[in-house]
């Protein structure tokens, strides 16, 4: 009994031991973090009007909103969140933060610290308050307020190849021997040292070597302090350039030829270490409950070694398809968890990369790489209709299964209808292949940052907002959280795209990235994948955030290599590029001349615009003027766009309004030409509406003061000119793109029980990149309704692909064929002579007897296609189109 | 003492210290998983339990090995069974499991990477033997620290350099390149070169030049060995974006500036004249409208219309299409009066000349 007793005091002590380690140590109790306490200093102490911007970031990021100082302290003022009961942040476990000034309605008037900041909340802290510390112009955040006023460093980076420059706040007078330079942490001394008020200057005897990391360590009165060295300064020196530029095509996942070995490569010429975490789930654990395995630590955590050039490499011998990954990239003792740049597909919003063999997937669905729709011979033959996935089939008037809309699969699936009143049209892909288009012109496919694929009915968004650039947007996929699941389903849609006879290109959105400071790219090469003002700020032509420096060779690399991987591997036809303007041409140049390589007949063009212009900051803009100097890119005619229908949004006039002042223009763009010269109208891309603005039909109709709640007392008037507008379109040389409904007189009404959207006078929307389903989703309805519309577009665009006088694809060739015979005022008109016929057509804006000085008969007109007898003169009605062949 | 309670008191301590060890996993500061923060890593600590060697089994002569490999670090074997080719495998019994120091064994799967857990009722060893891998939970290990990373890296005999330079990198075909090798292994690879680069690379292993075969080159190791490559020269671009930049910029007020037009954030940054390297700089197709204004400046100093080049030169615009202006940042400003595209080169004692585009 003793014997026992002793053992079980023996057993209780134990217990004690193991059970209740802390007990001896006196402590602040832990519990579970209620509350987030944001501290701020100003030297000044003059806080007035500053405040914060704070956001949810994870598991979901969200909206932002206005946060103020309301308490004061011996630091400064805070401002605390309480996470039990916030609206916005409170299921958040990271949250972002600016720290800004508003002055009146400028609500943006200063911020202290550019970048964006981000605050990862611990499930535990002292007291449940959870306290960070942040001081003003520094951009760290601090865990205890002595460590954020104490003397601290600021910046230390190299301004050139061989000075090293450190910004500090201290009061102490800094001399040589309080103040370290380590290369790899090796004490290194050959430079001269001079001190200024809160600046140290090393100046090297020697060139930086670009493979070594520097750290500077400083012996205040207070403590010492170290920090890395930034060397993204030296970025544009020939040094680095010729160090760290990497030519092989082999960046991000590869497999051996026998496809046996798995080969990981990543460019990180400043990290001083890289490992690769391997993953068997895409899913992190924050999504514990929204669907599939999760797994929050990766299976294997794999050391990779510098290979050249930057290049960080390791082989797993093994076929990994179907493992997720990520890198954790290293700056001394400092790591970041990212997404690899080159992931091929990721798990849900994009937190993982997957390792994809496409070989293996291919065969497995039966997708022969290669077979595309070969259906122009020059750009000029096509027809761009520039369609989202979501909206074609978003609706229920689109009739298809329901659990396909708005997905890859729902945008081909076929005998889908709409009826009323016994009158029956066709919707979504059936619509497509009805109308006659060449090309589709996908908007964002590629995994974007604002949409979140968690929810069951994720939120509208444009995706102008790119995220993982070489992944499929996972939320028009019917699993998300399976990034297989996206690839197979694509290229199925794509499949069924080239049978049809359907090219597609793609919408690429290379000008910027959806985040800065905290993308992937910066967080693997700090400040060289963005554009950065001398200040350490984000240049923003782009009104994004930052723009991507594509002048640079990685930079122009990534876009190279991403943009032959589309187009190569789901047989695409062409890119679309948004705000080309701030892409340096010759990137745009080498992207076409690439992209040709593959496809003979690829389509490259964009926006030509963005930026302030033909020279800016290190690059040169590709625009209308510098095209000229480039081979194979093509670009938006915004001037026949505003000269035939008027201003974007307002109610300005244009040629098929009554204006004369534009008519000129529009002969131009009815010649393929931007200004009356330029470039080939195969590199003209002639349009009067798209996705961004008003749709045509509300643009008229604002015009014509018909809003989008009132009454409609001026249809016919609407249908005409919409008609007309694209009639000049179409029946002109260049490339005509008409945008998703447009044929059917798409409308955008503001959304009632939306805060989203932006109105114009009339109530319409014209920036709805986040408004809902009602007003983007295409509405069938509207087609059954405007039949006589879709059909005369219908039968416009079989005519333009019958004649190929309508299609030239020289400059030369236009001015030998094309002949205008009225170009001023309210109507024009012009001939083409070419392969044996002459057509002659005729926009006019107020009608009237037009005399033709030969005989023609009429093919086409405001109702579509006719045949009519042989005349010398035609009566047109107002704002009528007509088309006659010479007798 | 009794065995039973000793037993009884062993697992009991067993049991409390898999409830009780203290920090659960969002304890106290932990390096972030996601992909939004930068984080410290802790320090290294390298000591593991279980594989450090692999246990010393003789297979016998007809049999073949079943590996029961830890799956992590060195990847060594905790067991090394010998079967027959065709054997069932007996499942290890749960006291006989591998160990991991901040981990917990969840199993045993068909590949290193745990997709697949081994299906002991079905699977049959086959003629080459096989492994199976020990699959691994996260107790109170950091996932993210330096405990956790494995480094496969084989060091062999000799070393393997491959020297770099502009214009091209090395590419080997299977993998990774080589960096290690031992007498008598093949090392291949093929250049990638870069678009602006031309010429017929000379690619020497250790001086030797080798020949390729369908853009690949072989060597057979005999000793360390260094690879380099010559014979690379770059094309000449012709626009600003091979150029270097430099400190000086074009700022100004007009068509090309925004509101802060006069500051050097605002301006047009120039690049180095590869010609004439000590120059300011130049700035090649720039396009100005009338009544653009600028002058040249690297912050401190600052160049005007009092630079322009007065050489009576047809192709010198700077006379003809600029003119001088008192108007704006500082006075004596160039101003343009012929809109249209220009060159700009500004010499090293800061004059302008300015000529139309080609």
């Amino acid at each position: 009994m003793k014997k026992l007793f002793k053992i079980s005091a023996l057993l209780v002590a134990l217990f004690a031991l193991i059970i209740m380690p802390n007990t001896s140590v006196a402590r602040a109790a832990e519990s579970e973090t209620e509350k987030v306490r944001i501290h701020y200093c100003r030297d000044d102490e003059n806080y007035k009007n500053w405040n914060l911007w704070l956001w949810a970031y994870k598991p979901v990021s969200g909206e932002g909103s206005e946060y103020y100082f309301t308490g004061e302290d011996d630091y400064g003022v805070y401002s605390e969140i309480d996470m039990k009961n916030d609206a916005l942040l409170g299921t958040s476990t990271t949250i972002g933060f600016l720290v800004k000034k508003s002055d009146g309605s400028n609500k943006w008037a200063d911020r202290d610290v550019v970048e964006d900041r981000f605050i990862e909340i611990p499930a535990t802290s002292e007291n449940g308050i959870y306290n960070i510390y942040l001081y003003q112009g520094f951009s760290q955040v601090y865990k205890t307020a002595d460590e954020a006023k104490n003397d601290k460093i600021k910046t230390a980076a190299f301004s050139n190849m061989t000075t090293l420059v450190v910004d500090i706040l201290t009061e102490d007078n800094i001399t040589s021997d309080k103040f370290r330079v380590y290369a790899d942490d090796v004490l290194y001394d050959n430079y001269k040292f001079s001190y200024t008020k809160n600046k140290i200057t090393a100046t090297f005897n020697e060139e930086v070597d670009l493979q070594i990391a520097y750290t500077i360590e400083i012996a205040f009165t207070s403590g010492t302090r170290d920090m890395s060295v930034d060397k993204s300064k030296l970025y544009d020196f020939p040094q680095f350039y010729e160090n760290f530029t990497y030519y092989g095509d082999d960046l991000g996942v590869t497999f051996s030829n026998d496809h046996k070995n798995t080969t990981f490569k990543l460019w990180a010429p400043l990290a001083t270490k890289v490992v690769l975490n391997l993953y068997t789930t895409g899913t992190p654990k924050e999504y514990a409950g929204f669907g599939d395995a999760v797994s929050s630590t990766p299976s294997h955590r794999i050391l990779m070694h510098k290979e050249q050039q930057g290049v960080w490499a390791h082989t797993e011998y093994a076929n990994l398809h179907g493992v997720y990954y990520t890198y954790s990239v290293y700056f001394g003792t400092r790591f970041n968890e990212v997404v690899d740049p080159y992931a091929k597909s990721a798990g849900v919003n994009g937190e993982r990369g997957l390792i994809v063999d496409f070989d293996k997937l291919n065969s497995e669905i039966g997708f022969t790489v290669g077979d595309r729709p070969d259906v122009i011979k020059n750009a000029t033959d096509a027809i761009i209709y520039e369609s989202h996935v979501r909206d074609l089939t978003k609706d229920v008037t689109w009739g298809g299964n329901p659990e396909k809309a708005g997905k890859y699969l729902g945008f081909v699936e076929e005998g889908t209808t709409y009826t009323e009143n016994g009158v029956t049209v066709s919707t979504g892909f059936d619509h497509l292949k009805e109308l006659g288009i060449t090309h589709v012109q996908l908007m964002p496919i590629y995994d974007v940052a604002s949409i979140n694929e968690s929810l069951a009915e994720p939120n509208f968004n444009w995706g102008y907002d790119p995220l993982n650039y070489n992944v499929l947007e996972g939320s028009y996929s019917s699993n998300p959280f399976d990034g297989l699941v996206r690839i197979r389903e694509f290229k199925q849609m794509v499949m069924k795209l080239t049978k049809a006879g359907i090219a597609i290109n793609m919408d690429v959105v290379f000008n910027h990235t959806a985040r800065s400071s905290n993308s992937n790219f910066n967080m693997i090469v700090p400040n060289y994948y963005h554009r950065m003002n001398n200040d350490g700020t984000y240049r923003n032509e782009s009104g994004c955030g930052n723009e991507l420096a594509s002048q640079r060779p990685m930079v122009r690399k990534f876009i190279l290599d991403s943009t032959k991987f589309w187009l190569s591997e789901y047989n695409l036809s062409g890119f679309r590029f948004d705000l080309m303007g701030l892409i340096d041409t010759t990137t745009m140049e080498q992207v076409y001349e690439q992209c040709a390589e593959v496809y003979n007949h690829v389509m490259v063009y964009g926006e030509p615009w963005g930026g302030y212009g033909a020279s800016y900051s290190g690059y040169r803009s590709t625009n209308q003027s510098t095209l000229k100097g480039i081979a194979g890119v093509g670009a938006f005619n915004d001037k026949i766009r505003d000269a035939v229908k008027g201003g974007n949004n307002d109610g300005s006039k244009g040629f098929v309004q009554g204006s004369t002042g534009s008519t000129g223009t529009v002969v131009n763009g009815i010649k393929g030409t931007f200004d009356g010269s330029s470039v080939d109208p195969t590199r003209v891309i002639n349009y009067v509406a798209c996705h961004d603005n008003l749709t045509l039909r509300d643009k008229i109709a604002t015009e014509e003061g018909v809003t989008a709640t009132g009454a409609n007392n001026k249809e016919a008037t609407i249908k005409a000119r919409n008609n007309q507008s694209d009639s000049i379109v179409l029946l002109s040389e260049g490339i005509p793109f008409i945008q998703l409904g447009q044929d059917f007189l798409r409308s955008k009404p503001m959304d009632p029980n939306s805060d989203y959207g932006e109105a114009n006078r009339a109530g319409y929307d014209h920036n709805s990149y986040r408004s809902t389903d009602y007003t983007n989703s295409i509405k069938w309805n509207l087609k059954l309704k405007n039949r006589d519309v879709f059909n005369y577009y219908k039968d416009l665009i079989a005519l333009r692909r019958a004649h190929a006088g309508l299609r030239l694809a020289t400059n030369s060739a236009v001015n030998s064929a094309l002949s205008i015979k009225s170009g001023s005022g309210t109507t024009i008109g012009y001939t083409i002579n070419y392969g044996g016929e002459e057509l002659y057509i005729i926009h006019s804006v107020n009608g009237g007897n037009y005399n033709l000085n030969g005989s023609y008969r009429v093919i086409f007109n405001k109702n579509g296609a006719v045949s009519g007898a042989a005349s010398t003169s035609y009566t047109l009605s107002a704002n009528e189109s007509v088309v006659l062949v010479k007798a | 003492m009794n065995k039973k309670i000793f037993c009884a008191l062993g697992a009991f301590i067993l049991a409390a210290s898999l409830v009780s060890c203290g920090k659960g996993k969002n304890s106290g500061t932990q390096p972030s998983t996601d992909v939004s923060t930068s984080v410290d890593s802790p320090s290294t600590n390298n000591s593991t339990i279980g594989s450090e060697e692999e246990p010393d089994v003789v297979i016998p002569e007809g049999m073949v090995a079943v590996n029961f490999r830890y799956n992590y670090g060195k990847n060594l074997r905790f067991k090394i069974v010998p079967y027959y080719p065709g054997d069932k495998i007996e499942k290890p019994s749960l006291y006989d499991q591998p160990q991991r120091t901040g981990y917990m064994f969840r199993g045993w799967f068909e590949d290193r990477y745990c997709m697949n857990a081994f299906d002991f009722d079905n699977t049959v060893v086959p003629e080459n033997g096989l492994d199976i891998y020990a699959g691994w939970n996260v107790f109170d290990a950091d996932p993210l620290g330096d405990d956790a990373i494995e480094d496969l890296y084989e060091e062999k005999t000799y070393s393997i350099t491959y020297t770099s330079g502009p214009g091209f990198s090395y590419i080997n075909p299977n993998g990774a390149l080589i960096k290690s090798a031992d007498a008598g292994d093949v090392i291949e690879f093929k250049l990638a070169i870069g678009r602006d680069y031309e010429g017929t690379p000379v690619v020497t292993a250790n001086s030797q030049t080798l020949t390729e075969t369908q853009g690949l080159y072989s060597y057979t190791v005999t000793g360390n060995t260094t690879f380099a490559v010559s014979g690379l020269t770059k094309v000449g671009g012709n626009d600003n974006n091979d150029k270097n930049l430099v400190s000086w910029y074009i700022c100004g007020e007009g068509s090309l500036w925004g509101a802060d037009g006069w500051s050097i954030s605002g301006g047009i940054q120039l690049f180095e004249n590869p010609d004439n390297p000590d120059d300011k700089g130049q700035y090649l197709g720039i396009t100005f409208a009338v009544g653009d204004t600028f002058k040249v400046t690297d912050g401190s100093t600052w160049f005007g219309y009092e630079k322009i080049d007065t050489w009576e030169d047809p192709a010198n615009a700077g006379r003809s299409c600029f003119e001088g202006s008192p108007d704006g940042f500082g006075g004596q400003n160039i101003r343009c009066k012929v809109a249209g595209t220009y060159d700009m080169y500004v010499n090293v004692k800061g004059e302008f000349w300015i000529q139309v585009a080609a």
